[in-house]
């Protein structure tokens, strides 16, 4: 047998690596809460990640990225509409359209600031046109873009364009309440 | 200036809807400058329109000097000619010929980024399409960029 592999010498190794890991959990734990880091999302990856799985709820899917303006200004909209539904109703998943190269920084900087609950996903895809044909293929690409699933996970909504407390709450208050 | 002036004296006219503070317009810039004068010498006629509400004809005239657009930059205040062409976001090509006939509609090509990755060069396809009088291979491709800010 292997001298490094004995039990004994095994728990000491264990042990050596323990005592650092203990510190830097001792000192993480005062610093403050860091932004979620985002999830890549690959084109065909879309249905089974964020459309299957959520049937017997409704699901909201917004596309947005922090470069868009109008996306920016309807996510407070978005977040007061979902308010008004239960968890069991209603998933709301978000997925940015942001670059490879600034969106895992600037999606959960965003996400952070304006206290978004959510959680956004980033498309991973070189062409953006791959992504949109694959998530909805009457989408003409503009942003910002939501999808509201019914609880059957088929589409019950599409809502182009840059959307209202009202807008958004009318949509779920539909597809929450169709059977 | 009328369209059909340009028309007129154009194999092909190219219309970008263009932004300035859209960060994907602003990384097509330099492309749409580079092929604007490439494609001068070639009978094509790039024409820029700016239909933002936000963006004012100074600043698009500026912004217009500092990329050296060396085409005609317009103003459409009102968002009219974005209506008119249900442009819906920056940047967004439309190529006709000289009847006025739509023969591409869509980007420029698929990345913002950096053009030396780019793998589908959509516009540039087309243009070469139509100056060899072949039909163009995708006539139609999803712009993506920033919406039209209308009134």
């Amino acid at each position: 047998m292997n001298p490094s592999r004995t039990p004994a010498r095994a728990r000491r190794t264990f042990a050596a690596f323990l005592v650092p890991l203990l510190l830097v959990a001792l000192l993480l734990e005062g610093a403050p809460a860091a932004a979620e880091p985002v999830k890549h999302l690959k084109p065909e990856d879309y249905r089974s990640r964020i459309v299957a799985g959520r049937k017997g709820r409704v699901l909201l899917v917004n596309f947005w990225a922090t470069w868009c303006e109008p996306c920016r200004e309807e996510m407070p909209h978005l977040v007061a509409a979902a308010k008004k539904f239960p968890a069991r109703d209603l998933a709301v998943v978000l997925v940015s359209l942001d670059s490879q190269k600034t969106g895992p920084a600037q999606v959960p900087k965003f996400l952070k600031e304006k206290k978004v609950p959510f959680v956004s996903w980033l498309a991973k895809t070189r062409d953006p046109q791959d992504f949109i044909d694959t998530v909805d293929p009457t989408w003409d690409g503009s942003l910002p873009y939501t999808l509201v699933y019914g609880r059957d996970g088929k589409i019950a909504t599409r809502l182009p364009g840059l959307q209202t407390e009202a807008s958004f709450t009318e949509a779920i208050r539909k597809a929450v309440g169709a059977k | 200036m009328a369209l059909k002036d340009l028309l007129a004296k154009s194999k092909a006219v190219v219309v970008v809807f263009d932004a300035t503070k859209c960060p994907y317009a602003i990384g097509y810039k330099g492309r749409v400058a580079d092929m604007g004068k490439e494609y001068a010498g070639k009978g094509v006629t790039f024409v820029t329109i700016n239909s933002n509400k936000t963006e004012p004809a100074a600043e698009v005239a500026e912004d217009a000097k500092k990329n050296g657009f060396a085409f005609p930059v317009l103003k459409d205040e009102g968002n009219k000619v974005a209506d008119l062409y249900d442009a819906r976001k920056t940047p967004e090509v439309y190529v006709l010929d000289p009847k006025g006939t739509l023969l591409y509609r869509g980007r420029i090509d698929e990345t913002h980024e950096d053009p030396k990755n780019v793998k589908s060069p959509d516009l540039r396809n087309a243009l070469e399409a139509i100056l060899a009088g072949k039909p163009v291979p995708a006539a139609e491709t999803k712009a993506f960029g920033c919406s039209i800010k209308r009134i």
